[in-house]
């Protein structure tokens, strides 16, 4: 098998190998062998190309077009004439499955269902990046680089998983990879001769190649393990490679069945909010006239990078919610019953948490389904709510009483919840200052809350709802930066109202779900839910009443104010507090839906909003940023390259032209012989490249001008500048060259990537050797002591 | 202290510079170039020995003009020759000299030998016995002779070209390792093109072209050409390549023994000459690499492999020069 075989093997291996990456993407492995297929046709693709001596150029297209016939025929079999030939309607088939493999990555946070539309995605994904591997690596003979587009296999799931894709993805796609390095090296190695192999037995000759193997194993083993391990240990790159896969939810070591590993629910809401056109989700029909919010989890924890959920836990056995629902700790004070049931639509809405109305006393559901008493939520660890036809729901909602909750004290919290949800947590020193700004001259707990919630709906604070919230700087603070921009969506009002109560000494916490949706027209009890009512709402605990919600989003559609939560008409109004005009305004608001909803408030905010914040625009720009990243990887040698050639040219002198027509020739792909002079080079690379007349001379006078500059007197600097010499000759060996190896020149100097990577070696050589010496200090007292005894 | 040379007639013209050295080298040339035909390389490599203060051996069967170039070297300068012809009855002091006592003036007379003079044909060296080829070994690289005690000077210029034949010929004794080190640079002459060989059948079937050769400078000049040729700059790169090339040698898998510290000297001794006979005052890796095989080839021994193999030393060498990396140029 000749060498460009066996690496279209290796980069066929190491794209297989990187596909690992995906799994914690998709529910199910149905979709890995349609992918490791468009993985095989290009490897096939390229075996048989290079049998039948077909042109360079050539091969990539033939992978291509070998790729669209596997997909065609995989995925739009029906549409083929003869079953072989594809039709426009081939063309029809696979543009839908294309479109709707879209909404599906609109629509579904990862773990995304295994649909054709979505493999079809993936499929064409690999099968691409198989062909880019193989035109890199084989057609362009530049191993290393096709570590590149290897790089968007791990780019997308990085990019979309909260908690990155883990360490045996990223060990395989590097093994893929070194393998790769391996077929080249080898062969690089072999082009010397076969190495020696010392008869004698224990001699360390220096040309063994178990040794030389084992070097590189080394090199490759050590350059593995520190990517894995390193990052756990550096303040600022999380662990996100040695954490599975499971998001916000912790580590979920130990959880056994009873428990469920959370993704991120935030990131759920943001995907809801996000989709393009709304998609009814839930129909529920009630006995509340005015109902409240559907609740599906919360959010407890807050590390500095945000709002997180614990590990949902219950007993499977004694937790069912079919049997009943424990009333939560502290919950006291007036309730109304509520019925409730839900049929979810066309299984749209696919999670792990059933959404129920606050205080659920009984839920008749199929499945098992429990309840964790601490987040309020009712989960499964086995079952999402995809599969239910509909669910019916009893539940005892709070009714809280304002004076109650004026009247309760700190002290007065029950010590699980605070410790839970009433621990001090770490915010910037801005966000302190500015809660206590707020809060400053409040009481009671809820003074401080209603401060709170009232500090962010109030018009003349300046807050927008903006579907593009403020983005943080490199280093900021989200909180800061929402607080500082006052641009955001329920997540950032949400998270952060919740940070600063937490700041004034309330426990609180985030709450995910959804605003009571749409009203039917002829039903009034019937109302429809839909992915833009997804919502997320600040919970806070007060003693005798129990976890209380606020509102302090300013302005989205169903969400209400609850009447609790706006001060009481007699409330003194402090004329300095910038706060005070919105109580008057909201005060009226006792029922729901309340009239948070300004006409004038709403038109400014809507106004403010740029058109571009519709729904799309976020999840769109995460996974554009994907290729401008690997656009960036790929122009960085191009930048190099300039870099480098500026640079010399401030200081010209013959030795630096010299240099410059040492990398242009290596370029275009010439193998200087380190062995020859200067003028023995120039004549053997005019020779080999046919340069005569003008070139050659100005060839000769760069060669001459460096033997001088280099051997001569010292103080014999030739005059006149080389730069036109050394570009004429540059001219002639690009003009020389065939058109990839002139792009291959222009994009992907070889002499900039080579500089590079010694100079990445020669670090990373110093760092072994560090290493080494180490372990050798750090070893000798035993070797002492093992040879003295 | 005798000093038995001759001294030879007023300079030819007042040698400064590297032109001047051009010019005398040129005459010479052509000179050796009239009765040599269509082997300007050796003619320019005897050059390079003499203006390097070295000594010259010229290898290769009879009959190929060896004695002729070191006549012809020898004529083209008005100094003072001889010729030793080697022969295996040839006694140490018949090189050296021997001290006769004077009846007369009772005392002894030093009745110097062939070796004094500027330049010493040897020819046939290994015919003789290693004992007198020994004799000549304080003179090459010392350039002294001691007899009885005394030590009598050598006048510059001193070389020794000498000639031998193959070690497989008959009635031969290989030259000594020792020896063999103290000569600068072996050549061989190879055999003339049919274009040389039939010109030279014309020119030589007349009267002794030799004889016409007339001298076209002397020893003054050649000590001035030797003065200019020391002053030829070399820089560190440079010595620090013929330094490696010698190391390469001493640990060449191919080699038994490997070129010694004097070959390195000698190496850029040699290489020093050259650059100025190419009219540069200052030395190329070229040059080193030019003068790498007449300079270091005798001096190295194959292992016995190599030796089955028919690798000649030569090739040894000329694949280390084409091997070993130069210095990087592209490090400042």
């Amino acid at each position: 098998m000749s060498i460009k075989e066996q690496l279209t093997l290796a980069a066929g291996l190491a794209v297989a190998l990187a596909t690992s990456a995906l799994f914690p993407l998709f529910q199910g492995n149905d979709w890995l062998a349609k992918v490791l297929g468009a993985v095989l046709v290009v490897v096939a693709a390229g075996l048989v190309g290079r049998r039948l001596g077909l042109p360079r150029v050539l091969q990539p297209v033939l992978g291509l077009a070998v790729l669209f016939g596997y997909l065609s025929l995989v995925f739009a079999g029906s549409s083929l004439a003869f079953g072989l030939v594809p039709t426009a309607r081939t063309l029809d088939v696979l543009q839908t499955l294309v479109r709707s493999g879209q909404d599906d990555i609109a629509r579904f946070g990862p773990p995304v269902p295994a649909h054709d539309g979505m493999v079809l995605l993936t499929a064409a994904g690999v099968g691409g990046v198989a062909v880019l591997v193989d035109l890199v690596a084989v057609v362009l003979d530049r191993v290393a680089v096709a570590g590149l587009p290897l790089l968007v296999m791990f780019a997308v799931p990085s990019a979309v998983l909260p908690g990155g894709i883990g360490g045996l993805p990223f060990i395989l796609g590097a093994l893929g990879w070194l393998s790769l390095l391996l077929v080249e090296g080898s062969e690089r190695v072999g082009r010397w001769g076969t190495p020696m192999r010392s008869s004698l037995p224990g001699a360390r000759p220096g040309g063994d190649d178990s040794s030389l193997g084992r070097v590189g194993r080394r090199i490759g083993f050590a350059a593995v393990s520190l990517a894995v391990v390193i990052p756990a240990f550096i303040p600022g790159l999380d662990h996100r490679l040695l954490a599975g896969s499971d998001g916000g939810g912790g580590s979920g070591s130990g959880s056994g069945p009873n428990s469920a590993r959370t993704y991120n629910a935030l990131t759920t809401l943001r995907d809801q909010l996000t989709l393009p056109k709304p998609t009814t989700l839930l129909v529920y029909r009630t006995d509340d006239p005015h109902p409240d919010y559907l609740r599906m989890t919360t959010l407890g924890q807050f590390t500095g990078d945000g709002w997180k959920a614990a590990d949902l836990v219950a007993d499977r056995e004694n937790a069912k919610v079919q049997k009943s629902v424990p009333t939560p700790i502290g919950d006291g004070g007036a309730h109304q019953p509520v019925n409730m049931r839900i049929v979810p639509d066309h299984g749209h809405l696919d999670v792990h948490w059933l959404p129920v109305p606050f205080g659920p006393t009984k839920v008749d559901v199929e499945g098992t389904w429990l309840w964790d008493p601490s987040s309020q939520t009712v989960f499964s660890a086995s079952s999402t709510t995809k599969n239910l036809t509909s669910y019916s729901v009893r539940a005892s909602r709070v009714l809280p009483d304002r004076d109650a909750l004026a009247r309760a004290q700190v002290n007065g919290i029950d010590p699980s919840i605070s410790e839970l949800y009433g621990q001090a947590i770490d915010v910037s020193p801005y966000v302190k200052q500015l809660t206590a700004k707020v809060v400053k001259g409040q009481t009671s707990e809820y003074d401080k809350a209603v401060a709170l919630q009232r500090y962010f709906t109030s018009p003349l604070n300046g807050y927008v709802y903006n579907l593009r919230a403020s983005q943080p700087t490199p280093g900021q603070d989200p909180v800061d930066a929402f607080l500082l921009g006052k641009n955001g969506f329920c997540e950032q009002y949400a998270t952060t109202m919740a940070a600063m109560l937490r700041v004034a000494g309330i426990p609180s916490r985030v709450a995910v779900g959804f605003t009571p949706g749409t009203q039917d027209s002829s039903d009034k009890q019937v109302y429809s839910v839909t992915t833009h009512d997804a919502h997320a709402w600040p919970e806070a605990w007060f003693a005798g009443t129990g976890w209380v919600r606020f509102e302090p989003t300013p302005a989205v559609s169903g969400s209400t104010v609850p009447s609790y939560s706006v001060p009481a008409p007699v409330t003194p109004v402090n004329p300095t507090d910038p706060t005070g005009p919105s109580a008057a305004r909201t005060a009226g608001a006792g029922g729901h839906p309340a009239g948070h909803t300004d006409p004038d408030l709403l038109a400014a905010t809507r106004s403010t909003a740029s058109p571009t914040s519709r729904p799309h625009a976020q999840a769109s720009s995460r996974w554009l940023l994907v290729p401008v990243a690997v656009a960036l990887v790929l122009i960085l040698p191009l930048l190099l390259t300039l870099v480098r050639r500026r640079r010399r040219w401030a200081h010209p002198n013959p030795l630096t032209a010299w240099e410059q027509l040492w990398d242009d020739a290596t370029d275009v792909g010439y193998r200087w012989h380190p062995a020859d002079s200067p003028r023995a080079a120039a004549q053997r690379l005019a020779d080999s490249r046919g340069l005569t007349g003008p070139v050659a001379a100005a060839l000769e006078r760069v060669a001459v001008a460096t033997e001088r500059a280099r051997y001569a007197p010292p103080g014999r600097l030739p005059d006149g500048d080389l730069r036109p010499d050394v570009n004429e000759v540059r001219n002639a060996l690009r003009q020389g060259s065939p058109a990839l190896v002139r792009l291959r020149a222009a994009v992907f100097a070889s002499s900039t990537l080579g500089w590079a990577g010694r100079g990445l070696g020669d670090r990373i050589a110093d760092l072994t050797e560090r290493f080494d010496n180490g372990l050798a200090a750090l070893s000798r007292p035993l070797r002492r002591r093992a040879a003295t005894r | 202290m005798a000093r038995p040379t001759r001294v030879g007639p007023e300079a030819l013209s007042g040698v400064a510079g590297l032109d001047d050295l051009l010019e005398v080298a040129s005459l010479i040339r052509g000179n050796i170039e009239r009765v040599i035909e269509g082997k300007p390389e050796v003619v320019q490599l005897s050059l390079v020995v003499l203006l390097a203060e070295g000594h010259l051996l010229i290898e290769d069967v009879p009959g190929v003009g060896k004695t002729m170039l070191a006549k012809a070297l020898a004529r083209s300068i008005d100094c003072t020759v001889r010729r030793i012809q080697f022969t295996p009855d040839l006694l140490p002091s018949d090189v050296t000299g021997v001290s006769v006592y004077d009846m007369e003036a009772r005392e002894f007379e030093f009745k110097p030998g062939a070796v004094f003079a500027n330049i010493v044909v040897g020819d046939e060296i290994n015919r003789a016995s290693p004992k007198t080829q020994s004799a000549l070994l304080e003179a090459m690289e010392e350039r002294q002779v001691t007899v009885d005690g005394t030590t009598y000077v050598l006048e510059a210029p001193f070389m020794v070209i000498a000639t031998q034949n193959p070690i497989e010929m008959e009635g031969t004794y290989p030259l000594p390792e020792a020896q063999r080190d103290r000569f600068t640079a072996r050549v061989s002459m190879g055999y003339p093109s049919v274009e040389a060989e039939i010109e030279m059948l014309d020119t030589h079937g007349g009267p002794a072209a030799l004889d016409d050769l007339e001298p076209v400078a002397d020893a003054v000049t050649v000590r001035k050409l030797i003065d200019i040729v020391r002053g030829v700059h070399v820089s560190a790169d440079v010595k620090r390549y013929v330094v490696e090339l010698a190391n390469a040698t001493r640990s060449a898998p191919e080699l038994r023994l490997g070129a010694s510290p004097r070959a390195s000297l000698q190496l850029l001794r040699a290489s020093r000459a050259l650059a100025a006979l190419e009219g540069r005052d200052y030395v190329l890796p070229d040059d080193v690499q030019t003068m790498a095989a007449p300079v270091l080839a005798h001096r190295l021994l194959p292992t016995a492999e190599a030796q089955v193999a028919r690798r000649s030393t030569e090739s040894v060498v000329a694949d280390l020069v084409a091997r070993l990396p130069l210095p990087d140029l592209r490090k400042n």
